[in-house]
């Protein structure tokens, strides 16, 4: 239930964030955010600078040209907008770690189940890709060419096609051997 | 193409949101529903082929690289609700867990990239298999790069024209359509020749693997 509480009230901050135009309303927010986030400050921090900043920055610095070009003052315009941006993903980064995705959905025998076999499969192709990676890298001596790098990815994403499609042979012949059909009613 | 959370208005990502539930409920009834046996682990499957495939370099002249989408080869293989629903719940993911994209922004990722991008990438394929079949996975791949990216673009442009203060300031992404379809739109363009390439060789490692398995 709090999972799911949680989930409701990060999506209600969201669309409230979202709405705001006050660059004070919404710095204020920000600094609640990052404060909120606790031990966790640094990651989030991290995230943020790897997941929006770069192309914030893109976009800022294109505004703020423009902006000067045609002698218009819209200081405050774009730092709502970078406060904006930065405010949703620094609240998505440190309130979504706290809540566990198997309770939020729990409500919904189908939806549990596909995320279930969803996380449990790219963990695995995941740790395929890893593998062959190294497989790579041990079978190049220096940098790899660009057309062995590109019959690499194209085998990589052939490989994760027939593993997946085998994963979910077979789990569907778990799932009638454990009687999913037989107990829906 | 990932659009982060922001950028669109309201009077934006409301409509865009209105538009992909009915969407999203067309996927899930197209997919055979959430109950059937095979359909939960294929989609289950697919989704992680899909969220894996997303880790992928495509290697660039120069050392750099782009990650690939999969988005024509899961459109060609699966079909267009099984591969529209498999890219919005990886687009879920990338939001709520990475932060890559956004809730807001969600339902355009979904609408440009899952259902737009995978339906041109399966009617540019069906069009072609029959006598070209390799250029029909080409087209698959490339279209399923540049057509989100059109969308995108179109959708990024018109938020000063929806969007601003009395003085005609923009209140979100304040770019127009010129500036948005000129950034975006050659760039995937060129992204998607390496994943038309890309779709046709995995097609063929596929079938590789599928003869080697079998023997």
């Amino acid at each position: 239930m709090r999972d799911r509480v949680l989930l409701a009230c990060y999506l209600a901050a969201v669309v409230a964030a979202s709405l705001v135009h006050d660059p004070r309303v919404l710095a204020a927010a920000l600094l609640l955010v990052l404060a909120g986030a606790g031990r966790r400050l640094p990651r989030v921090l991290l995230r943020l600078s790897w997941s929006v900043v770069p192309v914030l920055v893109l976009v800022s610095v294109g505004w703020w040209v423009a902006d000067l070009l045609a002698e218009r003052p819209t200081q405050a315009p774009l730092a709502a907008f970078v406060l904006r941006v930065l405010l949703i993903t620094g609240l998505t980064l440190s309130v979504l770690p706290r809540i566990d995705p198997f309770r939020a959905l729990a409500f919904s025998r189908g939806l549990t189940l596909l995320l279930v076999l969803g996380v449990s499969q790219a963990l695995t192709l995941a740790r395929l890709w890893q593998e062959m990676r190294w497989a790579l890298r041990c079978r190049t001596a220096g940098r790899p060419r660009l057309r062995d790098g590109l019959r690499h990815a194209a085998a990589a994403a052939g490989m994760f096609v027939h593993k997946g499609l085998g994963q979910a042979g077979e789990t569907a012949l778990a799932m009638r051997a454990r009687g999913w059909l037989d107990d829906r009613g | 193409m990932h659009v982060p959370d922001g950028f669109l208005a309201p009077q934006a990502w409301g409509p865009l949101w209105a538009a992909a539930v009915p969407a999203w409920s067309w996927g899930i009834w197209r997919a055979r529903g959430l109950r059937d046996e095979r359909t939960l682990p294929l989609l289950a499957a697919v989704t992680a082929i899909a969220f894996a495939g997303s880790s992928i370099a495509i290697p660039l002249p120069g050392g750099t690289s782009v990650h690939l989408t999969m988005i024509g080869l899961l459109a060609v293989l699966f079909g267009v609700p099984t591969a529209f629903i498999a890219l919005t719940l990886v687009f879920t993911v990338q939001a709520l867990m990475l932060g890559e994209g956004g809730i807001t922004t969600l339902a355009l990722h979904a609408l440009a990239m899952g259902l737009a991008g995978s339906a041109s990438a399966a009617a540019a394929y069906r069009l072609l298999r029959r006598r070209f079949e390799t250029a029909g996975l080409f087209a698959a791949g490339f279209v399923g790069v540049a057509v989100p990216s059109v969308i995108v673009a179109l959708v990024l442009g018109v938020q000063p024209l929806i969007a601003h203060g009395p003085d005609g300031t923009p209140q979100y992404f304040p770019f127009g359509l010129r500036t948005t379809l000129l950034a975006l739109v050659p760039l995937h363009a060129a992204l998607g020749v390496g994943e038309g390439l890309l779709t046709v060789a995995a097609r063929r490692a596929l079938d590789r693997l599928g003869r080697e398995t079998l023997r």
